[in-house]
Protein backbone atom coordinates (compact mmCIF):
# COMPACT_ATOMS: atom_id res chain seq x y z
CA UNK A 1 0.00 0.00 0.00
CA UNK A 2 2.63 2.77 0.90
CA UNK A 3 5.26 1.65 -1.82
CA UNK A 4 2.15 1.61 -3.92
CA UNK A 5 0.98 5.23 -2.77
CA UNK A 6 4.51 6.58 -3.53
CA UNK A 7 4.88 4.57 -6.81
CA UNK A 8 1.48 6.18 -8.14
CA UNK A 9 0.64 9.35 -5.62
CA UNK A 10 3.59 10.70 -4.82
CA UNK A 11 5.51 11.26 -7.64
CA UNK A 12 2.87 12.26 -9.67
CA UNK A 13 2.62 14.93 -7.80
CA UNK A 14 3.30 17.63 -10.07
CA UNK A 15 1.07 16.35 -12.27
CA UNK A 16 -1.78 15.71 -9.95
CA UNK A 17 -1.35 19.46 -8.73
CA UNK A 18 -1.58 21.10 -12.29
CA UNK A 19 -5.03 19.30 -12.59
CA UNK A 20 -5.46 20.92 -9.36
CA UNK A 21 -4.99 24.54 -10.64
CA UNK A 22 -7.25 23.55 -13.71
CA UNK A 23 -9.75 22.42 -11.45
CA UNK A 24 -9.85 25.64 -9.75
CA UNK A 25 -9.03 27.87 -12.85
CA UNK A 26 -12.31 26.16 -14.51
CA UNK A 27 -14.24 26.58 -11.51
CA UNK A 28 -13.70 30.30 -10.47
CA UNK A 29 -14.10 31.22 -13.99
CA UNK A 30 -17.58 29.85 -14.07
CA UNK A 31 -18.32 30.44 -10.93
CA UNK A 32 -18.09 34.32 -11.71
CA UNK A 33 -19.43 33.69 -15.03
CA UNK A 34 -22.46 32.20 -13.33
CA UNK A 35 -23.11 34.70 -10.90
CA UNK A 36 -23.28 37.32 -13.69
CA UNK A 37 -25.18 35.33 -15.58
CA UNK A 38 -27.53 34.33 -12.81
CA UNK A 39 -28.11 37.75 -11.78
CA UNK A 40 -28.97 39.08 -15.23
CA UNK A 41 -31.64 36.26 -15.89
CA UNK A 42 -33.17 36.74 -12.26
CA UNK A 43 -33.55 40.91 -12.88
CA UNK A 44 -34.66 40.24 -16.41
CA UNK A 45 -37.59 37.80 -14.75
CA UNK A 46 -38.23 39.70 -11.89
CA UNK A 47 -38.06 43.49 -13.58
CA UNK A 48 -38.82 43.26 -17.23
CA UNK A 49 -42.39 42.79 -18.22
CA UNK A 50 -41.68 41.38 -22.19
CA UNK A 51 -38.15 39.73 -21.68
CA UNK A 52 -39.10 37.37 -18.83
CA UNK A 53 -40.61 34.64 -21.00
CA UNK A 54 -37.00 34.79 -22.51
CA UNK A 55 -35.68 34.40 -18.78
CA UNK A 56 -38.01 31.90 -17.56
CA UNK A 57 -37.37 29.48 -20.18
CA UNK A 58 -33.58 29.90 -19.94
CA UNK A 59 -33.46 29.10 -16.02
CA UNK A 60 -35.70 25.94 -16.49
CA UNK A 61 -33.95 24.80 -19.35
CA UNK A 62 -30.53 25.44 -17.05
CA UNK A 63 -31.90 23.66 -14.32
CA UNK A 64 -33.56 20.83 -16.04
CA UNK A 65 -30.96 19.63 -18.26
CA UNK A 66 -28.20 17.44 -16.63
CA UNK A 67 -24.39 19.01 -16.45
CA UNK A 68 -23.13 15.83 -18.21
CA UNK A 69 -25.32 16.37 -21.32
CA UNK A 70 -24.88 20.55 -21.19
CA UNK A 71 -21.30 20.03 -21.06
CA UNK A 72 -21.31 17.37 -24.18
CA UNK A 73 -23.68 19.71 -25.82
CA UNK A 74 -21.83 22.88 -25.56
CA UNK A 75 -18.99 21.39 -26.43
CA UNK A 76 -19.76 19.33 -29.58
CA UNK A 77 -22.52 21.65 -30.74
CA UNK A 78 -21.89 25.63 -29.94
CA UNK A 79 -18.82 25.54 -32.02
CA UNK A 80 -20.51 24.46 -34.76
CA UNK A 81 -23.80 26.42 -34.11
CA UNK A 82 -22.33 29.18 -32.34
CA UNK A 83 -18.85 29.48 -33.46
CA UNK A 84 -17.65 30.48 -30.15
CA UNK A 85 -15.85 27.93 -27.59
CA UNK A 86 -12.50 27.34 -29.45
CA UNK A 87 -11.29 25.56 -26.69
CA UNK A 88 -12.19 22.23 -24.43
CA UNK A 89 -11.61 24.81 -21.27
CA UNK A 90 -13.81 27.32 -22.73
CA UNK A 91 -16.65 25.05 -23.13
CA UNK A 92 -16.10 23.81 -19.55
CA UNK A 93 -16.43 26.64 -18.74
CA UNK A 94 -19.52 27.89 -20.01
CA UNK A 95 -21.16 24.76 -19.36
CA UNK A 96 -20.84 24.69 -15.78
CA UNK A 97 -21.66 28.42 -15.58
CA UNK A 98 -24.67 27.80 -17.82
CA UNK A 99 -25.67 25.22 -15.15
CA UNK A 100 -25.24 27.31 -11.63
CA UNK A 101 -26.87 30.43 -13.41
CA UNK A 102 -30.12 28.48 -13.60
CA UNK A 103 -29.82 27.94 -9.53
CA UNK A 104 -28.31 31.14 -8.71
CA UNK A 105 -30.94 33.14 -10.59
CA UNK A 106 -33.75 31.45 -8.56
CA UNK A 107 -31.73 31.90 -5.34
CA UNK A 108 -31.02 35.55 -6.29
CA UNK A 109 -35.15 35.47 -6.93
CA UNK A 110 -36.42 34.15 -3.37
CA UNK A 111 -34.28 36.78 -2.03
CA UNK A 112 -35.45 39.60 -3.68
CA UNK A 113 -38.79 38.12 -2.50
CA UNK A 114 -38.23 38.14 0.31
CA UNK A 115 -37.41 41.44 1.17
CA UNK A 116 -41.06 43.54 2.42
CA UNK A 117 -42.73 45.21 -0.32
CA UNK A 118 -42.46 48.30 1.78
CA UNK A 119 -39.10 49.18 1.15
CA UNK A 120 -39.65 49.35 -2.68
CA UNK A 121 -42.03 51.62 -2.32
CA UNK A 122 -40.79 53.82 0.21
CA UNK A 123 -37.72 53.83 -2.26
CA UNK A 124 -39.81 55.00 -4.99
CA UNK A 125 -41.80 57.25 -3.04
CA UNK A 126 -38.70 58.42 -2.14
CA UNK A 127 -38.11 59.35 -6.13
CA UNK A 128 -35.11 56.61 -6.39
CA UNK A 129 -34.42 55.31 -9.95
CA UNK A 130 -35.22 51.51 -10.46
CA UNK A 131 -31.72 50.84 -11.19
CA UNK A 132 -30.61 52.80 -7.86
CA UNK A 133 -33.16 51.24 -5.54
CA UNK A 134 -31.59 47.89 -6.76
CA UNK A 135 -28.33 48.61 -6.00
CA UNK A 136 -28.57 50.48 -2.95
CA UNK A 137 -31.89 48.96 -1.24
CA UNK A 138 -32.13 46.01 -2.70
CA UNK A 139 -28.73 44.42 -3.42
CA UNK A 140 -27.11 44.78 -0.09
CA UNK A 141 -29.47 43.14 1.74
CA UNK A 142 -30.31 40.22 -0.90
CA UNK A 143 -26.57 39.61 -0.63
CA UNK A 144 -26.49 39.16 2.96
CA UNK A 145 -28.94 36.78 3.06
CA UNK A 146 -28.55 34.60 -0.26
CA UNK A 147 -24.50 34.46 0.76
CA UNK A 148 -24.68 30.21 2.27
CA UNK A 149 -26.97 29.67 -0.76
CA UNK A 150 -24.20 31.04 -3.36
CA UNK A 151 -21.48 29.19 -1.64
CA UNK A 152 -23.57 26.07 -1.80
CA UNK A 153 -23.46 26.50 -5.32
CA UNK A 154 -19.64 27.28 -5.67
CA UNK A 155 -19.20 23.81 -3.84
CA UNK A 156 -21.82 21.91 -6.48
CA UNK A 157 -19.94 23.69 -9.08
CA UNK A 158 -16.31 22.23 -7.81
CA UNK A 159 -18.09 18.78 -7.69
CA UNK A 160 -19.54 18.92 -11.28
CA UNK A 161 -16.29 20.47 -12.66
CA UNK A 162 -14.96 16.58 -11.64
CA UNK A 163 -16.89 15.61 -15.48
CA UNK A 164 -15.28 18.68 -17.21
CA UNK A 165 -12.46 15.41 -17.92
CA UNK A 166 -14.58 13.49 -20.13
CA UNK A 167 -14.31 16.41 -22.45
CA UNK A 168 -10.10 15.98 -22.00
CA UNK A 169 -9.68 19.25 -19.76
CA UNK A 170 -6.46 18.50 -17.74
CA UNK A 171 -8.29 19.09 -14.54
CA UNK A 172 -7.23 16.86 -11.67
CA UNK A 173 -9.35 13.96 -12.27
CA UNK A 174 -8.32 14.30 -15.85
CA UNK A 175 -4.87 13.31 -14.71
CA UNK A 176 -5.93 10.94 -11.77
CA UNK A 177 -7.63 8.94 -14.11
CA UNK A 178 -4.70 9.15 -16.61
CA UNK A 179 -2.40 7.70 -14.26
CA UNK A 180 -4.96 4.50 -13.47
CA UNK A 181 -5.34 3.82 -17.01
CA UNK A 182 -1.34 3.95 -17.10
CA UNK A 183 -0.97 1.57 -14.70
CA UNK A 184 -4.13 0.02 -13.75
CA UNK A 185 -4.04 0.47 -10.15
CA UNK A 186 -7.07 2.46 -8.94
CA UNK A 187 -6.70 2.27 -5.19
CA UNK A 188 -4.40 5.51 -4.33
CA UNK A 189 -5.28 7.37 -6.87
CA UNK A 190 -8.69 7.54 -6.72
CA UNK A 191 -8.53 7.45 -3.16
CA UNK A 192 -6.12 10.58 -2.96
CA UNK A 193 -8.18 12.81 -5.45
CA UNK A 194 -11.32 11.87 -3.44
CA UNK A 195 -9.71 12.93 -0.29
CA UNK A 196 -8.44 16.20 -2.07
CA UNK A 197 -11.97 17.42 -3.46
CA UNK A 198 -13.28 16.59 0.27
CA UNK A 199 -10.38 18.66 1.77
CA UNK A 200 -11.14 21.38 -0.73
CA UNK A 201 -15.02 21.55 -0.18
CA UNK A 202 -14.70 21.04 3.26
CA UNK A 203 -12.42 24.03 3.52
CA UNK A 204 -14.70 25.88 1.46
CA UNK A 205 -17.56 25.62 3.44
CA UNK A 206 -15.91 26.22 7.34
CA UNK A 207 -14.13 29.37 5.37
CA UNK A 208 -18.09 30.43 4.24
CA UNK A 209 -19.53 29.79 7.39
CA UNK A 210 -17.17 32.41 9.47
CA UNK A 211 -17.27 34.24 6.43
CA UNK A 212 -20.87 34.30 6.78
CA UNK A 213 -21.41 34.68 10.72
CA UNK A 214 -18.75 37.36 10.48
CA UNK A 215 -20.25 39.75 7.85
CA UNK A 216 -23.87 39.18 9.60
CA UNK A 217 -22.69 40.16 12.99
CA UNK A 218 -20.60 43.25 11.61
CA UNK A 219 -23.61 44.09 8.78
CA UNK A 220 -26.89 42.18 9.52
CA UNK A 221 -29.69 43.49 11.68
CA UNK A 222 -28.43 42.68 14.77
CA UNK A 223 -25.54 45.13 14.44
CA UNK A 224 -27.96 47.92 13.79
CA UNK A 225 -29.76 47.53 16.53
CA UNK B 1 -29.21 28.18 10.56
CA UNK B 2 -26.39 28.38 12.27
CA UNK B 3 -27.38 26.46 15.88
CA UNK B 4 -27.19 22.84 14.08
CA UNK B 5 -24.66 20.97 15.64
CA UNK B 6 -21.13 20.33 13.07
CA UNK B 7 -21.82 17.04 10.67
CA UNK B 8 -20.48 13.76 11.77
CA UNK B 9 -17.83 13.06 9.16
CA UNK B 10 -20.14 10.33 7.47
CA UNK B 11 -22.12 12.62 6.28
CA UNK B 12 -19.91 15.11 5.22
CA UNK B 13 -17.69 12.61 3.68
CA UNK B 14 -19.89 11.79 0.15
CA UNK B 15 -21.12 15.23 -0.17
CA UNK B 16 -18.31 16.95 -0.54
CA UNK B 17 -16.36 14.21 -2.61
CA UNK B 18 -17.28 14.96 -6.22
CA UNK B 19 -20.03 12.12 -7.54
CA UNK B 20 -17.93 11.24 -10.64
CA UNK B 21 -14.94 10.50 -8.07
CA UNK B 22 -17.16 8.33 -5.86
CA UNK B 23 -18.68 6.35 -8.66
CA UNK B 24 -15.31 5.40 -10.21
CA UNK B 25 -13.73 4.96 -6.79
CA UNK B 26 -16.99 2.41 -6.72
CA UNK B 27 -16.26 0.67 -9.53
CA UNK B 28 -12.70 0.41 -9.80
CA UNK B 29 -11.58 0.49 -6.10
CA UNK B 30 -14.58 -1.65 -4.50
CA UNK B 31 -14.25 -5.07 -6.06
CA UNK B 32 -10.32 -4.93 -5.20
CA UNK B 33 -11.32 -4.14 -1.31
CA UNK B 34 -13.91 -6.83 -1.61
CA UNK B 35 -11.08 -9.24 -3.81
CA UNK B 36 -8.34 -8.33 -0.74
CA UNK B 37 -10.92 -8.65 1.99
CA UNK B 38 -12.16 -12.57 0.63
CA UNK B 39 -8.68 -13.56 -1.16
CA UNK B 40 -10.17 -13.60 -4.48
CA UNK B 41 -11.37 -11.50 -7.77
CA UNK B 42 -14.12 -9.71 -7.89
CA UNK B 43 -16.21 -7.96 -10.63
CA UNK B 44 -18.52 -5.28 -9.73
CA UNK B 45 -20.80 -5.14 -13.04
CA UNK B 46 -20.97 -1.66 -13.99
CA UNK B 47 -25.03 -1.47 -13.56
CA UNK B 48 -23.99 -2.75 -9.53
CA UNK B 49 -20.95 -0.28 -9.00
CA UNK B 50 -23.29 2.70 -10.67
CA UNK B 51 -25.97 1.85 -8.30
CA UNK B 52 -24.20 1.38 -5.29
CA UNK B 53 -21.96 4.83 -6.47
CA UNK B 54 -25.32 6.95 -6.77
CA UNK B 55 -26.72 5.58 -3.69
CA UNK B 56 -23.86 6.25 -1.10
CA UNK B 57 -23.32 9.28 -2.45
CA UNK B 58 -26.83 10.55 -2.25
CA UNK B 59 -27.50 8.75 1.34
CA UNK B 60 -25.37 11.35 2.38
CA UNK B 61 -27.30 14.26 0.87
CA UNK B 62 -30.84 12.37 1.97
CA UNK B 63 -29.54 11.97 5.94
CA UNK B 64 -29.16 15.44 5.84
CA UNK B 65 -32.63 15.95 4.77
CA UNK B 66 -34.20 13.30 7.31
CA UNK B 67 -31.99 15.08 9.76
CA UNK B 68 -33.93 18.64 9.14
CA UNK B 69 -37.08 17.22 8.99
CA UNK B 70 -36.94 15.07 12.23
CA UNK B 71 -35.23 18.19 13.89
CA UNK B 72 -38.38 20.29 12.38
CA UNK B 73 -40.87 18.36 14.99
CA UNK B 74 -40.59 20.30 18.36
CA UNK B 75 -39.18 18.28 21.05
CA UNK B 76 -41.87 18.94 23.56
CA UNK B 77 -44.19 16.36 21.18
CA UNK B 78 -40.99 13.25 21.90
CA UNK B 79 -41.54 14.49 25.76
CA UNK B 80 -45.19 14.34 25.87
CA UNK B 81 -44.97 11.29 24.02
CA UNK B 82 -43.04 10.10 26.34
CA UNK B 83 -44.45 11.15 29.73
CA UNK B 84 -47.67 9.41 28.53
CA UNK B 85 -45.60 6.56 28.63
CA UNK B 86 -44.54 5.63 25.07
CA UNK B 87 -41.50 3.47 24.33
CA UNK B 88 -39.08 5.76 22.26
CA UNK B 89 -39.62 3.91 19.17
CA UNK B 90 -43.27 3.65 19.24
CA UNK B 91 -43.01 7.77 19.90
CA UNK B 92 -41.03 8.45 16.71
CA UNK B 93 -43.38 6.06 14.71
CA UNK B 94 -46.76 7.70 15.68
CA UNK B 95 -45.63 10.88 16.82
CA UNK B 96 -42.37 12.52 15.23
CA UNK B 97 -42.20 10.73 11.63
CA UNK B 98 -45.76 11.21 10.45
CA UNK B 99 -45.44 14.75 10.51
CA UNK B 100 -41.53 15.12 9.50
CA UNK B 101 -41.68 12.86 6.61
CA UNK B 102 -44.41 15.40 5.34
CA UNK B 103 -41.67 18.05 5.70
CA UNK B 104 -39.06 16.40 4.17
CA UNK B 105 -41.46 14.93 1.26
CA UNK B 106 -40.33 18.35 -0.96
CA UNK B 107 -36.68 18.44 -0.33
CA UNK B 108 -36.96 14.97 -0.85
CA UNK B 109 -38.68 15.36 -4.50
CA UNK B 110 -35.47 17.71 -5.29
CA UNK B 111 -32.91 15.14 -4.36
CA UNK B 112 -34.56 12.47 -6.75
CA UNK B 113 -35.10 14.86 -9.54
CA UNK B 114 -31.02 15.83 -8.66
CA UNK B 115 -30.59 12.07 -8.76
CA UNK B 116 -32.24 11.50 -12.12
CA UNK B 117 -29.88 14.03 -13.44
CA UNK B 118 -26.79 12.37 -12.03
CA UNK B 119 -27.55 8.86 -13.35
CA UNK B 120 -26.54 10.72 -16.86
CA UNK B 121 -23.00 9.93 -15.20
CA UNK B 122 -23.20 6.21 -15.62
CA UNK B 123 -22.36 6.48 -18.85
CA UNK B 124 -19.03 7.23 -18.16
CA UNK B 125 -18.69 3.39 -16.85
CA UNK B 126 -20.62 1.78 -19.79
CA UNK B 127 -23.99 1.14 -18.62
CA UNK B 128 -25.92 2.11 -21.18
CA UNK B 129 -27.47 4.73 -20.76
CA UNK B 130 -29.51 7.74 -23.30
CA UNK B 131 -25.88 9.54 -22.79
CA UNK B 132 -24.05 6.47 -23.41
CA UNK B 133 -26.18 5.67 -26.73
CA UNK B 134 -25.92 9.23 -27.95
CA UNK B 135 -22.57 9.44 -27.79
CA UNK B 136 -21.97 5.85 -29.63
CA UNK B 137 -24.64 7.05 -32.32
CA UNK B 138 -22.62 10.34 -33.02
CA UNK B 139 -19.49 8.77 -33.32
CA UNK B 140 -20.64 6.71 -35.60
CA UNK B 141 -22.84 9.17 -37.71
CA UNK B 142 -20.16 12.60 -37.18
CA UNK B 143 -23.15 14.56 -36.77
CA UNK B 144 -23.26 15.45 -32.87
CA UNK B 145 -25.68 18.83 -33.63
CA UNK B 146 -28.61 16.94 -33.55
CA UNK B 147 -28.05 14.18 -31.53
CA UNK B 148 -26.57 16.83 -28.43
CA UNK B 149 -29.80 19.24 -29.11
CA UNK B 150 -31.90 16.47 -29.00
CA UNK B 151 -30.84 14.67 -26.10
CA UNK B 152 -30.57 17.96 -23.95
CA UNK B 153 -34.30 18.96 -24.95
CA UNK B 154 -35.72 14.85 -24.08
CA UNK B 155 -34.17 15.83 -20.56
CA UNK B 156 -35.11 18.83 -20.52
CA UNK B 157 -38.73 18.14 -20.99
CA UNK B 158 -38.94 14.66 -19.08
CA UNK B 159 -37.60 16.32 -15.85
CA UNK B 160 -40.12 19.59 -15.64
CA UNK B 161 -42.56 16.85 -16.34
CA UNK B 162 -41.62 14.57 -13.68
CA UNK B 163 -41.12 17.69 -11.08
CA UNK B 164 -44.68 18.79 -11.93
CA UNK B 165 -45.95 15.43 -11.80
CA UNK B 166 -43.76 14.02 -8.11
CA UNK B 167 -45.01 17.87 -7.07
CA UNK B 168 -48.79 16.73 -7.51
CA UNK B 169 -48.40 13.67 -6.12
CA UNK B 170 -46.28 14.76 -2.59
CA UNK B 171 -49.26 18.12 -2.43
CA UNK B 172 -51.81 15.38 -2.03
CA UNK B 173 -50.11 13.42 0.29
CA UNK B 174 -48.88 16.47 2.67
CA UNK B 175 -52.59 17.72 2.82
CA UNK B 176 -54.08 14.53 3.63
CA UNK B 177 -54.70 13.81 7.36
CA UNK B 178 -52.80 15.56 10.47
CA UNK B 179 -50.41 17.56 8.99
Amino acid sequence: MIENFNRFVLANAGTLLDGLWVTAYVCFWAFLLAIVLGLIACLIRMRLPYARVVAIGYIEFCRATPILVQLLWVNYVWPEVFGFPQTVTGAGVIALALQSSGYLAETFRSGFEGLPKGQREAALAVGMSRWRIVSRIEAPQVGLVVAPLVVNQLAVVVKSSTLVSIIAIPDLMYQGLKIVNQWYEPIEVLTTIALTYFALLFAISRIANYAYVYFQIKFGIASSR
Amino acid sequence: MHSVPPDPGWTASPICSGLICGRHRVYFVLPLIIGTALGTKVNLSPHVAAVIGLGVAYSGFLSETVRAGLRSVSYGQTESALSLGMSGFTALRRIVLPQAVRRMLPEAVNQLVSLFKSTTIVSLIAVQDIMYQVSMISVAEMRPVPLYTGAALLYCIVIILATQLFQRLTERWRRRGWA
